[in-house]
């Protein structure tokens, strides 16, 4: 890891630290609830970001694992009483769903089309059965998947092995932030490992790494499994958020959030879908409140902009601006440059 | 680097069809370590998919591969180039969007981490000129820096048995020149298989030339033989011609 990525991430972990930690103090505790969501939504656009962007696997699916990953939770929460065990089997489940997957889509050679077609349609598939589970018999030991009603009263994150120190809003808006920077400092990491140059490899030239030895299906099924990883951790948080759980977040809807968040934030980079994320779940918020204008009819005219105007999204025309000043002010006659 | 008796690889009955046509038909070849052999042939003989047969990533429709002995027919593409198989194609098969160095040390993680794969790629730059464009994107480079730069990746990753599929297309004269340099000197440790359609360059760099035509070996002789054979032009220039 060269010098100048370290004292960068070593300021990204010190400066959102200290503002997740302060930020509770100065805000009301419907700006506090609204943030958290916002760092959940952030952490599964963030799985897609990596998915997409870096890996070149595209995934319609990334709510899926979200979904399964706050339905996992819900179901080991209210079965243990505790969060501990619940919090890895929440993560662990959307993984085991996505090698599943994986190994099928992948080693099949599907490509990036169905690959899209059937992560959308699992969703969907997930989505349909989940709503159909009202039946009392539709049991996870104690916990009653409970159909189109969700499951209520999810036990919030405890301290591990103490049920009685439990996380209230504050400290879930604090738990919630120190995992996103946790997911962005390990993503930024990740990309400079091997791993992560090889995955970026596979996403400009994936005969050429055949070419050169690297088994790009397995490639593929890793990639995905650490995206579905990222996501059900985010459905953590939304679960816990929300203290409840419905299918809603496997329908069709929702599964297209994270696809809008990165491609304005700007696909091939992980702030830019953070940053497309909270200003989105923002809007919604917000123009959720009034009654003039439907939030999907001015979500989907901004998508429409975007894609036309900025297609790139927000972050790398940003980059790509100041690279464009630069070079302007470098080549000025007079203006020595090398 | 001497010949020993078991061949780097051979294929015995090698044939690719494509619904009703065969690509490739019958082809039985034996390339002995260290050995440099060219590929020549008219444009559709089957060389370019006879590479790609080799490398899987066209699986024949008949016949068998062996690598020292050892059938690989079975192998996937991946799993032929851990055997120590590079291949350069015939347009430029690289990574437009990252740097040279970037390119050439994924080709040397295929192989090696941290120290070992830096120095591969220090030794790759150093051999092929390269520092000038190092920190270069791919898709700001022409096409015969691209054409080395792909070489220099399948250097850096250490093969036994490189294929080179036209190397030269696109190249200046003085870039050919260094070519064919280059190619006897990865030649003193590394066995080649070369297409190429520049007699000349193939009457500098190979003793032993296999001519294809319509997916099948028409020829196997030495360079100079293959000069002077009439029938040899005749398929090769698509009329009565002596190879210039």
């Amino acid at each position: 890891m060269n010098r100048s990525l370290t004292i960068q991430l070593g300021l990204v972990a010190i400066v959102g630290g200290l503002l997740v930690l302060i930020l509770p103090s100065y805000l009301g505790i419907d700006r506090v609830l609204q943030l958290t969501l916002n760092f959940a939504f952030s952490v599964l656009a963030l799985s897609l970001a990596f998915l997409w962007g870096y890996a070149g696997v595209f995934s319609f699916g990334q709510a899926a694992f979200f979904g399964v990953g706050a339905y996992a939770y819900a179901a080991a929460a209210i079965n243990f009483g505790d969060s501990t065990w619940a919090v890895p089997i929440a993560i662990l489940t959307p993984v085991l769903l996505s090698v599943l997957l994986g190994y099928f889509m992948f080693y099949a050679r599907l490509t990036s089309i169905y690959v899209a077609v059937i992560t959308l349609v699992v969703t969907l598939i997930i989505y349909k059965f989940m709503g159909q589970t009202a039946k009392p018999s539709y049991m996870i030991g104690n916990a009653s998947l409970g159909g189109y009603n969700g499951i209520p009263a999810i036990p919030p994150l405890n301290v591990p092995g103490r049920i009685d120190l439990w996380a209230g809003p504050v400290e879930m808006f604090r738990i919630a932030g120190g995992v996103l920077l946790a997911v962005y400092i390990g993503l930024r990491l990740l990309l400079v490992s091997r791993l992560g140059r090889v995955l970026v490899g596979m996403r400009e030239n994936e005969l050429r790494m055949e070419l050169m030895g690297f088994d790009t299906r397995l490639l593929k099924v890793v990639a995905f499994a650490i995206s579905a990883a990222i996501a059900g951790l985010g459905g953590v948080l939304f679960a816990n958020w929300n203290a409840f759980i419905d299918p809603h977040v496997f329908n069709l809807a929702f599964a297209a959030q994270p696809i809008i968040w990165v491609i304005i934030g700007g696909l091939g980079t992980l702030t830019g879908p953070i940053l497309g994320t909270v200003v989105l779940s923002t809007l919604s918020l917000e123009l959720g409140t009034q009654k003039m204008l439907d939030v999907n009819l001015v979500l989907g005219a901004i998508f429409t902009i975007f894609v036309l105007l900025v297609p790139q999204g927000i972050i790398p025309s940003i980059r790509a601006f100041l690279e464009n000043r630069r070079a302007g002010a470098a080549n000025k006659p007079g203006v020595a440059h090398e | 680097m001497s010949e020993t008796a078991t061949p780097i690889i051979s294929t015995r009955n090698i044939g690719k069809h494509f619904g009703g046509v065969k690509a490739l038909e019958g082809i039985d070849f034996d390339l002995a370590e260290g050995e440099l052999r060219c590929l020549i042939g008219p444009n559709g003989a089957g060389k370019s998919t006879f590479f790609r047969c080799l490398t899987k990533q066209y699986k024949p429709s008949t016949g068998e591969i062996f690598f020292r002995g050892r059938n690989v027919s079975r192998l996937k593409t991946h799993e032929i180039a851990r055997l120590g198989i590079g291949i350069k194609t015939q347009v430029p098969n690289v990574f437009d969007g990252l740097t040279v160095y970037e390119n050439l040390h994924l080709a040397a993680n295929a192989r090696m981490y941290g120290a070992a794969a830096d120095e591969a790629c220090d030794a790759a730059i150093e051999r092929m000129a390269l520092q000038r464009i190092v920190d270069e994107r791919l898709d700001r480079l022409s096409h015969g820096q691209r054409q080395w730069v792909e070489l220099a990746m399948i250097i850096t990753s250490r093969p036994v048995l490189i294929l080179l599929d036209e190397p030269t297309a696109g190249m200046t004269g003085e870039e050919v020149a260094k070519t064919a340099e280059l190619i006897h000197e990865i030649n003193r440790d590394t066995s080649l298989i070369v297409v190429e359609h520049d007699m000349n360059f193939v009457r500098a760099i190979a003793r032993k030339v296999t001519v294809f035509h319509q997916g099948r070996i028409f020829a196997e002789e030495s360079a100079e033989e293959i000069m002077h054979d009439p029938k040899i032009g005749e398929i090769y220039l698509g009329k009565r011609k002596k190879v210039q």
